[in-house]
């Protein structure tokens, strides 16, 4: 971690010290909050071993002997491939499939915000009017096909399809009232 | 309702620069959520309150350099205000439509408080907190995430805080520190963006003997040369500020060319007046580059009228910025500590 000001490393002093301390190289101030994980020590990787006879080795490193149980596609794993996510033991490929398919909320690094989309699509073209005809229905069309799609961690989760769909549908209630009054 | 239970941190940084527009911190059951939201999408990360290290707050000049600008520009717009406006209405009017941004800015910056910086730091690598910009905020913050910190990870003994700090401190230099990952380019060696700071200070400086020589010499060659240095260090700024946020360049020369950025603004929002003002003047005229530049030319140097302040503005402002960034630019990065991968409680054992 360096100092912002002047880019130099901290070293070990400013982080031994906690609390405030001053970068030892240009004096600026920096607040440490240390904890003690600081202090833990990484937990080593043991080794299995080569797998005993009448014992499971794993899919992955056929020579070292199998620890445990992919709990979704049932693939044994040695102590390396296996990979615990909130108490479930899973494999590198299981995970991957996962996060494809948004199964695994607790890795999800990304989200797509279709409600946003949705109300973006028939808010901001109105200020244009003309657009919206176009646009109204896509708005509609974006919130009925994304509506179960997972939506943000910790905002707002159906209100944004909603209003997309009420605004959207006003929107194209005033255009269908305009042509028939054109045509009619 | 949110399936996970989360509860938002104090702080939030809004931008409306390169698509992102908010960070912030949520905190959930047995992790920290980083969030950072730009118009149609979120990306998390998510830092368990058993793997955090420590947390560090460094208060930078963002504040006071803010304060500066907005101060000066709050003075520029309100002097305008006075000049321009010859009655009451007239002076209201300009003040609600063009120069109430700058005050306001200023003020906001004012109640805000002072600036700082947060990072998070764990054993692999350290996390900015662009959402704890505020020192209070970011106090405040910290405090709450400490408290529930501290009741995942406990409270480490006096005695064995200082034993481990003890034995830390003694080790002989050369030995394996703590895991520090090295930042930005060795020692000695210019970065790609420091080239780039380097090149917009010089510009600047260029830039305000340019428009001093255009205001004593009337000459249309020498005014569209001028309009066109103004055009490429907008490009120039966009494209450090742009570097400067993938490099994770921070200090002093980043604060400069951010308000090197908000300078430009100005210029360009006094000129872009300027020029409508003319505009309007001659029957809603549009002007080409070379007929601007042929209608700009001649003016005095010493006649009070808005060109020759943003002139006057732009010079000065080029200048200070030039010859500040170049000072205070730290083109040579210092020595990083060195990298290891262990911790002390590990060569302990």
């Amino acid at each position: 971690m360096n100092c912002t000001r002047c880019g130099a490393a901290f070293g070990e002093d400013v982080f031994m010290a906690g609390g405030t301390d001053r970068c030892p190289s240009c004096g600026a101030p920096v607040r440490m909050e240390v904890f003690p994980a600081l202090w833990r020590p990484l937990a080593p990787l043991r080794d299995e071993g080569l797998p005993g006879e009448g014992e499971a080795s794993c899919f992955h490193h056929p020579r070292k002997k199998a620890v445990v149980v992919c709990q979704r596609c049932g693939r044994f794993l040695c102590r390396l491939c296996d990979l615990e996510i909130d108490g479930t033991h899973l494999c590198s490929a299981c995970i991957e499939a996962s996060l494809k398919k948004g199964r695994l909320q607790a890795l999800e690094p990304r989200r797509v915000l279709y409600g946003r989309i949705a109300l973006a699509l028939a808010v901001w073209p109105a200020l244009l009017v003309w657009p919206t005809l176009l646009t109204a229905p896509a708005a509609v069309y974006v919130a009925v096909r994304y509506w179960k799609a997972p939506s943000s961690l910790v905002g707002r989760r159906k209100i944004d399809y909603l209003l997309a769909i009420l605004v959207a549908s006003l929107e194209t209630t005033l255009w269908v009232l305009f042509f028939a009054w054109i045509f009619f | 309702m949110p399936s996970a239970p989360y509860k938002r941190l104090p702080g939030r940084k809004r931008h409306f620069l390169f698509g992102h527009v908010s960070h912030a911190l949520w905190m959930g059951d047995d992790h920290l959520l980083w969030l950072q939201g730009s118009f149609f999408s979120e990306s998390y990360k998510r830092f368990h309150y058993r793997d955090i290290q420590a947390l560090v707050i460094q208060p930078d000049r963002r504040w006071k350099m803010q304060g500066l600008f907005t101060g000066l520009f709050t003075l520029a717009a309100l002097g305008l205000t006075f000049h321009w406006g010859k009655t009451e209405l007239e002076k209201v009017v300009i003040l609600w439509l063009f120069a109430w941004p700058f005050p306001l800015s200023f003020l906001v910056n004012l109640v805000k408080g002072p600036t700082c910086r947060a990072h998070l730091r764990t054993a692999v690598h350290a996390q900015k907190l662009p959402s704890l910009q505020r020192l209070r905020t970011a106090s405040k913050a910290v405090e709450i995430l400490k408290a529930r910190i501290r009741q995942e990870q406990g409270i480490l003994a006096e005695e064995r805080w200082r034993a481990l700090a003890e034995k830390a401190r003694a080790r002989p230099a050369g030995a394996k520190a703590f895991p520090v990952p090295p930042a930005g380019p060795k020692p000695g060696k210019v970065s790609k963006a420091s080239r780039l700071h380097a090149l917009l200070f010089a510009l600047l400086l260029v830039d305000a003997s340019w428009t001093a020589l255009d205001l004593w010499q009337s000459h249309p060659a020498i005014t569209l040369v001028n309009m066109l240095l103004s055009l490429a260090l907008g490009f120039l700024t966009v494209s450090v500020l742009v570097h400067q946020k993938r490099s994770g360049t921070g200090g002093r020369s980043a604060s400069v060319v951010w308000a090197a950025m908000g300078f430009l603004c100005v210029v360009y929002t006094l000129s872009y007046v300027h020029y409508l003002t003319v505009s309007l003047g001659y029957g809603g005229q549009v002007f080409n580059p070379w007929r601007w530049a042929r209608l700009l030319s001649p003016l005095p140097p010493l006649a009070l009228s808005l060109p020759n302040f943003i002139y006057l503005f732009s010079m000065t402002g080029s200048l200070a910025l030039g010859t500040a960034g170049l000072l205070l630019s730290n083109r040579f990065v210092p020595e990083a500590s060195p990298v290891a991968d262990a911790s002390p409680l590990e060569q302990e054992a």
